[in-house]
């Protein structure tokens, strides 16, 4: 190609069928490669057409502003069931209106189809009106146009004549001259003009070995036996014009420039409206916010408020009218105000903390005034991006609310934000390893190898010693493949909350299909590509701590009569700050993992800034931009921190020296290196996306030069730029910490003050937060609050608080813990229902009463046997399972003629034979704790118990025993893997480091009871065991089953 | 006196392997995650056991073979079993692990041949080497009903001729899961105790099947179990583990396939005279072999040596993945020695060389082939020669309209043109692009139609892969008619 090819023909061609990588499985390049290059190669346009999608529209629009392309949105279908190729149908958009006709049209083909599918027929065609979309029918190549080809060109030229063409797709085969034949002949019969169009798959030739992987997938087989179902070359690419001048009709090529030209829509103009119902007969949306608020602001400071929280106000309001977003507020207040009314717990988190108004409406429960929030982290004037409102449910009646919102404003006019799934190494691995034949299990090993390291050389070396023998070629070229694959789209799936809301139906906007869930839909576009054209997302996120409280508050006012609530928690509480600093924190939202415990201790947090602290710094982020140390530090000395500046000074006293959320990061920017609002916040937006990206290095430049002018040091800067880096998309804003702080807080002091309440919450809201219901129970136990089997006589579903078994406890009355009967595995919701309903009409006198009253089955007869639940009725396990067995539902009529029978003497079971029955069916045990049964055998091994253990001075040699509860690797922490163990008397924090690691793998990483030699690792209260030698111990443990949470 | 053979890794040892370094497993898939079923005396060493899940497998040694597990060849070897243990007795029972079936077994009826083995301790040892020479790992139980031998198979112990069934852990007995679980929930942990309930109360929690169970275990009531029948021919197929590729590792394979055609039968007593062996190799025609012998013989040893000796002038088209055996009738040796020997004509396998062999014979083997359609954009890869005519599964009758039009005669190496005769040339079309095949050998080629002065069709195209900035070569590939 040269440049004066280009110049010649410089905008003389428009291409019309283009797909992208958003045509799943079919087209090889992504949007912004297609846009580019045509604009390189001097394209008066480009439509891009995917299959029935606009997924790919506005990445390709924001390419195409930025090369200045005519960019034209279309889509290509395959007509009936069979997806043979007969005929395609490309429409274009030329106007709003065809705009909106399209994605009606993909809508109703996606809504007919399931998950990633979609149909399409003549006669669906029949209902939609495309009067203002060019419809270029393409028909197969060299074949002679069948029934479906002529239908649709008979029908489409009789309602469309002037909007019609014939699509003529030459790439260089041996019958191009037969197809034109074939075309010319349409032409005569329906007398309407032929387009050239390049039917196109990718943006330049050498993606064909992607596309032809892709085919292969389509067809279920291997590139090597897809045979002729591959493309016979490569020449569906964008081709050089002069090329297309060679071997197109002229007239056709001219067309298109006439077709482009009668295209004036553009995605920007879609004009979007929030719903608006919302606001009262008299009321403007800004006049109602402001009523609201205004309410809200009274009930938040019923003793009035400052005149800094007036001026916030006032500059929020603002803000919110300028941009017109009233709406927006008014949706989200009316979406929490519901919750609110139905007791449902709710906070919104986020960015959306930093605003005043939020605070008033009741969506969020931090004051932004009295934190140093910036609202320009929520909305500023010069972004052109709609504010983000996160807000938390319980996870357990977040359903209700998306159920609300489907009520409230229909179907049509509400659907989820579409997630696009990429590929990421291993599915790039795993697709590429299909379509060129290699097994399964050759596939799974390639994709480990590679999904934990890259390749350094030695792959090959290393597959072969794991029994993969690959040529080195195929293995490059496998390697080069994955490296394209790597962040293409795969398909789209639902976001995990994101709600859009518009006033007109959706599907005039953006096009919605089915989601894998059933009654979900999605529209096609995720959160980047809303933000790009003004769409508002709520997002309806779903928070277990939230069920927990609001739990915890029923079962408080249950037992004391007291009503909490969030707001009316007292702060300060010295006896929380207390607990918390002694890490005593199993079940406190955040702040109970093995990390976080080991860091309150050190960090002795006194206040609710403090919190803020602990739950920002304790991140992989901060952890990797070693932000901790310098913190720990500064807070052992305060007076010792300086700051570079008096500047920064302002910016980091509050957190000694050390920057901490992300706000700083974005005020050390502007106050240091003169950055302005919106590009603090572009850097902000880079360093949450540099390591999928990449883009942060122009960043630094500004930075180090601002900071230059400014009289700071380069290595000033260059340590600020690390710990932008460190932060990558770990890193907490502020106002997020501030959010999740509360609830840190909260539940802090309800475990601090209403210990078995709190137990009780967290065992009725799992599966949550970082313990199994085991561990909650020991803990519990250990805080002194008598924990209580469950029993089919006094438990209810839940667990809840009593006095005296089956009797609630008094206020004035230490509470106990009855355990609910949802904790017995194998009973259905429904059996316990019933055996609470039965219970209530009056007790049960024997097994045979519970079982007819209750109507229960055997599955739930057994489980209430193996579970110990009968006790109080039939005796030890044995006999209850033994009695139970004999028991069976029946009517009246027959209950005589079961005949009584004598009595089996049945051993009762032997202690271990309990504990471990107890495990196998509720997972915990109440007697005593398994490694108690073989102490006197880990004596003898000279195993010391976990609070010797505790009592064993730095560096000195240990010898420890326990159940696994937990283990994990976390990323920050070099290849390290911590272990929990579990004895009688305590957890042991085991740490195992890479070296023994490999000596022990099969041990550390399978084993249910493990037996460790090492040292003792001691700061202050924090100990650790630094393992040397490990020993599988599981066969001891003979058929009790435990279970261990792993976090990798 | 039944005896029970209860083989725990059948799905691993009824399978033929060529022989590797590598630690094997065979796993199954269960809520889709898999699991091992079967594991090699290697991977047993390190602490690999059935029922491990594969990662954990894996995890103790990384470098495993893993196979999925195919019920077909267990059953095809169970059956060959069958036929050996034929010769201990005519009442043989046999299943392979299923949803019904724990672990896959052999049981058959001791008592009446004990005589002829001169004693129990002779006829188990006689038992064992046969097992031990087939390479089969298994538990054996003694017992008074089929059920009751398994029972004691499934002890740990081997067997103890001082134990009684009271003693056996219930979990030994054929119970379903839900009965084991509430008997063990119940306390009830070894057999005597169960035996010692009284029926009415059994029979009320677990209802009559548990006591019929019990019966059959005492020998109270008929083993209900279906019994093996001496089929007519010996028909099996032997899936090898990998493709075997050397005519050396292919007589290793032999010899243990022909081991068990020997222990066949030996345990028939029937010897056979027609043999037809196959080699099935992948995606090519399968090499199939028929030794005929003068006369019926049950010497399996005999007919493999005149296989070896056979295979030695075959040359084999591809790696061997599976051998398939099939014999004529079976005569029984005592019964039907003498009578109609001659009688028996082989019908059935002659028809289909015998055209191809005259021709053959004429023109010489490689003179005769067939051409078979390959799917493949290149043309040079769009046929294949065969030495028989292909199965008719390549047959594409669908797109003949839009295949392009490829000469009659493709040369097997393209031919340079000189310059002087490109200049005789004249177009008539092209050029058609043909570019695939980057997986093997790409090319990427336009090919022309041109006329040579003479009228003849040429078919000739430029390489542009390696089209340079110079000048360009073109080359012939073919002639149209």
């Amino acid at each position: 190609m040269t440049l004066n090819g280009h110049k010649k023909h410089e905008k003389n061609y428009a291409e019309f069928c283009c797909v992208s990588n958003f045509s799943f499985h079919r087209g090889a390049s992504h949007p912004e490669e297609l846009v580019f290059q045509a604009a390189a190669l001097g394209y008066r346009a480009l439509a891009l057409t995917d299959e029935c999608s606009l997924a790919g529209a506005v990445r390709a629009l924001k390419a195409a502003e930025e090369v200045s392309l005519q960019l034209i949105l279309g889509s290509r279908f395959a007509l009936g069931d069979d997806v043979g190729d007969d005929v395609s149908l490309i429409v274009l958009v030329r106007c709003q209106a065809g705009y909106t006709q399209l994605c009606r049209l993909i809508t109703s083909a996606r809504r007919a189809g399931t998950k990633g599918r979609y149909r399409l027929s003549q006669a669906d065609l029949a209902g939609h009106d495309l009067s203002a979309c060019w419809l270029l029918v393409l028909p197969a190549y060299a074949k002679q146009p069948g029934v479906t080809c002529h239908a649709l060109l008979s029908d489409l030229v009789c309602r469309y004549p002037k909007a019609t063409r014939i699509a003529l797709a030459l790439h260089r085969g041996a019958l191009d001259a037969l197809h034109m034949e074939h075309l010319a002949t349409l032409r005569l019969r329906y007398g309407v003009p032929i387009v050239a169009v390049g039917d196109v798959h990718m943006h330049c030739r050498s993606r064909l070995v992607l596309q032809d992987v892709f085919t292969a997938l389509r067809h279920h087989t291997t590139v090597a036996e897809a045979g002729t179902l591959l493309a016979a070359n490569g020449e569906r690419y964008l081709r050089p014009i002069a090329d297309l001048a060679d071997l197109y009709p002229a007239e056709t090529l001219a067309e298109t420039t006439r077709l482009a030209a009668g295209c004036t829509f553009n995605l920007r103009d879609i004009c979007y409206d929030y719903p608006a119902e919302l606001v009262p007969r008299g009321h403007t949306s800004s006049s109602y916010l402001r009523n609201l608020v205004e309410e809200g602001a009274i009930s938040r400071w019923p003793k009035g408020f400052s005149s800094v929280v007036r001026r916030q106000l006032e500059d929020e309001f603002e803000l919110i009218e300028a941009k017109n977003y009233p709406h927006y507020f008014l949706t989200v207040h009316d979406i929490v105000r519901e919750a609110k009314a139905r007791g449902i717990l709710c906070q919104g988190r986020g960015s959306s903390a930093n605003s005043v108004v939020c605070y008033c409406l009741g969506i969020t429960e931090v004051d932004p005034t009295r934190h140093e929030l910036l609202f320009e982290r929520f909305i500023s004037e010069s972004r052109n991006e709609p504010p983000d409102i996160d807000v938390d449910f319980e996870h357990e009646r977040r359903e209700e609310i998306i159920q609300y919102i489907y009520a409230k404003y229909g179907r049509g006019r509400a659907a989820l934000a579409a997630t696009v799934i990429r590929y990421r190494p291993r599915s790039a691995m795993r697709d590429i390893g299909r379509a060129l034949g290699l097994s399964a299990d050759q596939i799974d090993i390639v994709a480990g190898e590679l999904s934990s390291r890259a390749d350094d050389g030695t792959l090959g070396e290393q597959l072969a010693e794991r029994g993969v023998y690959l040529e080195a070629r195929l293995l490059q070229r496998m390697l080069r493949l994955v490296d394209t694959l790597l962040g293409f789209p795969r398909h789209l799936s639902q976001h995990v909350g994101g709600f859009v809301l518009s006033q007109r139906p959706l599907e005039e906007l953006v096009p919605v299909e089915n989601a894998a869930m059933p009654d979900r839909t999605i529209i096609q576009w995720d959160k980047d590509d809303l933000d790009a054209v003004g769409l508002m997302k709520i997002d309806v996120l779903a928070l277990g701590m939230l069920s927990c409280i609001r739990r915890c508050f029923d079962l408080i006012a249950g037992h004391t009569g007291r009503l909490l609530t969030m707001a009316g928690i007292p702060a300060k509480d010295s006896a929380t700050y207390a607990m918390i600093q002694a890490a005593d924190t199993i079940g406190v939202f955040q702040i109970e993992s093995r990390a976080q415990m080991t860091m309150l201790p050190r960090l002795k947090p006194a206040r609710f800034f403090d919190l803020v602290v602990e739950v920002a710094i304790v991140r992989p982020g901060p952890i990797q931009g070693g932000m901790v140390h310098p913190y720990l530090k500064a807070r052992e000395n305060p007076q010792a921190v300086t700051y570079p500046s008096e500047a920064l000074r302002g910016v980091l006293e509050r957190t000694l020296g050390v920057p901490i959320f992300q706000e700083q990061v974005m005020k050390i920017a502007m106050v240091a290196a003169d950055f302005t609002g919106s590009e603090a916040n572009g850097l902000r937006k880079s360093m949450a996306a540099w390591k999928k990206d990449g883009g942060l290095e122009p960043w630094r430049e500004r930075l180090k030069s601002g900071m230059r002018a400014n009289g700071y040091d380069e290595d000033f800067a260059d340590r600020i730029f690390e710990q932008i880096k460190g932060f990558g998309s770990y890193g907490f804003p502020e106002s997020h910490a501030v959010s999740f702080a509360l609830l840190v807080y909260v539940s802090a002091y309800l475990k601090c003050h209403y210990p078995a309440a709190f137990a009780a919450a967290l065992l009725n809201s799992q599966p949550m937060g970082f313990y199994a219901p085991a561990q909650i129970v020991r803990d519990t136990r250990a805080h002194g609050v008598a924990v209580r089997a469950a029993d089919v006589r006094y438990s209810e579903i839940e667990t809840r608080l009593e006095g005296r078994p089956g009797e609630a406890a008094h206020p004035q009355q230490r509470a106990a813990l009855r355990l609910g009967l949802n904790r017995i595995k194998g009973l259905s919701a429904a059996a316990a229902g019933a055996i609470v309903a039965a219970r209530g009409q009056r007790r049960f006198v024997d097994v045979a009463d519970l079982v007819t009253r209750a109507g229960l089955d055997k599955r739930a007869r057994n489980a209430l046997a193996r579970a110990d639940a009968l006790a109080g009725l039939a005796g030890d396990r044995h006999n209850a399972q033994w009695q139970i067995a004999a028991a069976s539902v029946h009517d009246d009529l027959f209950a005589e003629v079961i005949p009584e029978e004598s009595a089996i003497a049945l051993a009762a079971p032997s202690e271990g034979a309990d504990v471990a029955a107890d495990y196998n069916s509720t997972g915990l045990t109440l007697r005593r704790h398994p490694v108690a049964l073989m102490r006197a055998e880990l004596n003898r091994l000279g195993v010391m118990q976990g609070t010797a253990f505790k009592r064993a001075p730095h560096e000195s040699s240990v010898h420890v025993a326990g159940i696994v509860t937990m283990r994990q690797r976390p990323g920050s922490a070099k290849g390290t893997t911590f272990v929990t163990l579990e004895d009688e008397t305590t957890s042991i924090n085991v740490i195992v480091r890479l070296d023994i690691l490999a000596r022990f793998r099969v041990a550390v990483l399978s084993a249910r009871l493990l037996r460790v030699v090492g040292t003792m690792q001691r700061a202050g209260p924090v100990t650790h065991c630094l393992a040397q030698e490990i020993v599988d111990e599981t066969p001891r443990l003979g058929a009790l089953q435990t279970r261990s949470r792993d976090f990798h | 006196m039944w005896l029970a053979l209860r083989f725990i890794h059948w799905p691993l040892d009824a399978r033929r392997c060529s022989t590797s370094t590598n630690a094997r497993v065979v796993v199954a898939a269960r809520q889709q995650r898999q699991y091992v079923v079967a594991a090699c005396p290697k991977a047993l060493t390190v602490g690999i056991e059935p029922g491990m899940a594969l990662a954990d497998a894996r995890l103790r040694q990384p470098e495993l073979d893993v196979l999925q597990r195919e019920p077909a060849p267990e059953r095809a070897a169970m059956a060959r079993l069958a036929g050996w243990a034929w010769g201990y007795s005519n009442e043989v029972h046999w299943a392979i692990a299923d949803a019904h079936v724990e672990c896959s077994r052999l049981v058959f009826e001791i008592g009446a041949s004990l005589k002829l083995f001169h004693g129990q301790g002779p006829l188990l040892s006689q038992v064992e080497s046969d097992l031990t020479h087939l390479a089969y790992r298994y538990r054996a139980g003694l017992g008074q009903s089929p059920q009751s031998a398994l029972a004691f198979a499934r002890t740990n112990t081997g067997l103890q001729p001082d134990q009684t069934l009271g003693q056996l852990p219930i979990d030994c007995l054929d119970l379903t899961a839900p009965v084991q679980q509430t008997l063990a929930a119940s306390g009830i942990a070894r057999t005597d105790a169960l035996l010692a309930l009284p029926p009415a109360a059994l029979t009320r929690r677990f209802g009559k099947p548990l006591l019929d169970a019990l019966e059959r275990l005492q020998g109270q009531r008929p083993h209900g179990l279906t019994l093996y029948e001496l089929p007519p021919r010996y028909d099996t197929r032997h899936e090898l583990f990998g493709a075997v590729e050397a005519t050396q590792g292919l007589a290793f394979v032999l010899r243990r396939v022909f081991d068990e055609l020997a222990v066949f039968l030996k345990g028939a007593d029937s010897a056979i005279q027609t043999l037809r062996l196959k080699l099935v190799h992948e995606s090519q025609p399968e090499t199939a072999l028929i030794l005929k012998l003068s006369a019926p013989s049950s010497d399996a040893r005999h007919l493999e040596r005149v296989a070896q000796e056979r295979l030695q002038r075959v040359c084999l088209p591809a790696p061997v993945i599976a051998i398939e055996l099939a014999s004529d009738r079976l005569r029984r040796l005592a019964h039907e020695q003498g009578r109609l020997w001659a009688a028996e004509a082989d019908t059935s396998e002659a028809a289909w060389p015998g055209v191809l062999d005259r021709i053959r014979a004429r023109l010489g083997h490689d003179a005769v082939g067939w051409i078979q359609y390959v799917a493949d954009h290149r043309p040079d890869h769009a046929s294949r020669q065969l030495d028989q005519p292909g199965q008719a599964s390549g047959q594409d009758t669908t797109d003949h309209a839009a295949a392009p039009p490829r000469p009659l005669w493709l040369l097997d190496t393209p031919k340079r043109l000189s310059n002087e005769r490109m200049a005789q040339l004249s177009w008539v079309s092209g050029p058609e692009r043909i570019e695939s095949g980057w997986w093997d050998s790409g090319q990427r080629r336009d090919y022309y139609r041109v006329l040579e002065p003479g009228g003849r069709q040429l078919w000739i195209f430029k390489d542009l892969g390696r089209a340079g900035r110079g000048q360009t070569t073109y080359y012939v590939h073919g002639l149209f008619g």
